[in-house]
């Protein structure tokens, strides 16, 4: 039996297309890239401080961790359909 | 057995994951909307960061709740999980801990509830009454508030259970809400200069008193993580389910909340606070500082608020019946509370009982300056002191019982061996403990009225107990000794969980394989 990994992560990608829960966690992911480069820009016009680094970063940071998987997923998509293995 | 076997079975639903996570965030996601006012009126501009700390901590004691719900998937939650893991007498203390945080849950969830009305009818709020000494009783908040309960009494003894879609149509509304609030807040009503004067003003006459203070009561926005253990106990496969959705769920509220507090400390003076009728719908507040649909979002949050915390206030009615009915399950308290309503098939005692404990309990705190104060007050106490025994609990299960399969694990272990054993040694769990223990420790130094009526409250349930364990013959202090790994298998066979039952049964084999060779080889040396 597989293991849940920490980070809530699909894990077998092949097998799946992304469900509405991974269509969720993509549309959150993106909305909190926005929303982080807002408050480090906006932060930055007034000469920036440690606590607006601090909320925007974790934001871009907490996206960008979240969207790894979209990218494996699309990485194995393009792999899938440039292989020409069993056809 | 096998009839109970079957009961048991028929108990567990296919919920889905969806279905799993908006179960626990119909009951967690509501916490923000109590919490926040009041984290800002103590913790002034540094709320954000008493956020941040009371989640960071509230994150690995979610990850705990994960690791024991889906190893153990009992409603007990963590009555159950001291009981395996401390014994009869902590598994009494975490029990009382959470019977307390239930009542109250139910008691400060409807006071909530009836200060979101009051956005609609200010009279309510503003009525007050001088009873004797005590000379500014909110008595129209009371007095709804009591009436509320006394209707959700009614519901649950008739057996008016919350539907699943509810709770995911509820939950869905939340999120959306709480997005938007947040997106647009931050993006057209955020203003960083204000977020920085605040917190600039609010370290430059620093209080560490009222800051802890504050942050002890950010920990209330977190509370609600027993619903992971009774959403694992009604579903089907909860090893597959439960772990994706309860770190969903510990992930989602600690940024909703983190998230909330960045843009309320950029969007209102946190003094607004400092009276009671704005904690009492401190997210409205901010929701009416977006701009163009301000007074369409004060409203629908407000509107939104008075269900999601009517729902919250329900499930602790319903939540502390399967408390008690564990605790009685297993000699902490009498089998009266078991007893089953005969025409409405419903736990009508333990409802009633409760339910008058929680009016009770928002009876006496409107006596008091802030009603609202002294609920959440208390609400800490047993959270914590609940939480508390749950992370010693986690530490000791991994080495009292390693074979129990575990479906999700804490990350960060040592890994170690001993008699045969292998013993993963959970750092992030002690790290955890040492958080959750400080937070109580603070509750108990800062909250006055917790300080004194929590451990109040525990020792009179440990009265109860002593005096019931007496009479039926039962060990106060020591443990009954119970077939646990028998029960373990029937939950996994009643949960489905054919896998891990594999699992279980092939550990405890190589276990007394291993005993059995370690006794011939102590045999022959004595020889």
């Amino acid at each position: 039996m597989k293991r849940a990994s920490f980070w809530n992560e699909p894990r077998d990608l092949r097998r799946q297309s992304l469900s509405l829960w991974d269509v969720v966690q993509i549309v959150y992911a993106v909305l909190f890239l926005i929303l982080g480069t807002i408050i480090i820009f906006r932060m930055l016009h007034l000469g920036g401080s440690l606590l607006g680094f601090g909320v925007g970063g974790g934001f871009v940071a907490l996206s960008i961790f979240r969207l790894r998987f979209v990218l494996r997923y699309l990485l194995l998509r393009r792999r899938e359909k440039h292989s020409h293995v069993g056809r | 057995m096998a009839e109970g076997r079957a009961a048991a079975a028929e108990l567990r639903r296919d919920v889905t994951v969806w279905g799993s996570y908006m179960w626990g965030f119909a009951d967690v996601g509501a916490d923000t909307f109590v919490a926040l006012g009041l984290v800002f009126a103590f913790s002034e501009g540094a709320a954000p960061l008493a956020f941040l700390l009371a989640g960071t901590v509230y994150i690995l004691v979610g990850l705990a709740y994960t690791e024991l719900a889906s190893a153990y998937p009992v409603a007990g939650g963590g009555q159950y999980f001291a009981l395996r893991g401390l014994g009869d007498f902590w598994s009494l203390v975490a029990g009382s801990a959470l019977v307390l945080d239930y009542t109250l849950c139910t008691a400060l969830f409807a006071y909530f509830a009836t200060t979101y009305f009051s956005h609609f009818v200010p009279e309510l709020a503003e009525a007050t009454l001088a009873l004797g000494p005590f000379e500014h009783v909110r008595i129209g908040l009371a007095l709804a508030t009591l009436a509320l309960i006394a209707f959700l009494t009614w519901l649950n003894v008739r057996g008016m259970r919350q539907a699943s879609l509810l709770n995911e149509v509820i939950g869905v509304l939340i999120i959306l809400v709480e997005t938007l609030i947040i997106a647009m807040g931050l993006i057209f009503a955020w203003r960083p200069e204000l977020l920085l004067t605040q917190w600039r003003d609010t370290f430059a006459n620093f209080h560490l008193r009222q800051f802890l203070y504050g942050a002890s009561l950010a920990i209330i926005s977190f509370v609600g993580l027993e619903s992971i253990s009774q959403a694992a106990q009604e579903t089907r496969r909860p090893a597959t389910i439960v772990p994706r959705t309860s770190i969903a769920l510990v992930f989602t509220v600690f940024l909703f909340a983190v998230s909330l507090s960045v843009l309320t400390l950029g969007t209102v003076r946190w003094e607004v606070f400092l009276d009671e009728r704005n904690v009492g719908r401190s997210v409205a507040i901010v929701a009416g500082h977006l701009p163009w649909i301000g007074r369409v979002a004060e409203d629908v949050t407000a509107a939104l608020a008075v269900l999601v915390l009517m729902l919250s206030s329900n499930s602790g009615v319903m939540s502390v019946s399967r408390v008690a009915f564990s605790m009685s399950r297993y000699d902490s308290i009498s089998s009266w509370f078991e007893h089953v309503h005969p025409r409405y098939r419903t736990p009508a005692r333990t409802i009633v009982v409760f339910s008058g404990i929680a009016a009770l309990q928002v009876a006496l705190a409107s006596l008091t300056e802030s009603a609202i104060d002294t609920l959440a007050n208390m609400y800490a106490f047993g959270a914590t002191l609940g939480y508390t025994l749950v992370m010693v609990s986690l530490i000791r299960l991994r080495f009292i019982d390693p074979y129990t399969p575990r479906p999700y694990r804490m990350p960060l272990n040592i890994v170690i061996r001993r008699q045969g054993k292998v013993i993963y040694v959970p750092v992030l769990g002690i790290i955890g403990l040492v958080g959750i223990t400080t937070v109580l420790v603070i509750v108990l130094f800062t909250h006055e009225i917790a300080a004194v009526a929590g451990p109040s409250w525990v020792f009179l349930c440990f009265l109860y107990y002593a005096w019931y364990r007496r009479r039926r013959g039962l060990p106060i202090f020591r443990s009954v000794s119970r077939p646990w790994e028998q029960e373990q298998m029937e939950t996994l066979e009643a949960a489905e969980e054919y896998d891990l039952l594999e699992q279980y049964r092939i550990a405890l084999a190589e276990r007394d394989r291993w005993r059995k060779r370690f006794d011939h080889e102590a045999g022959i040396i004595l020889e």
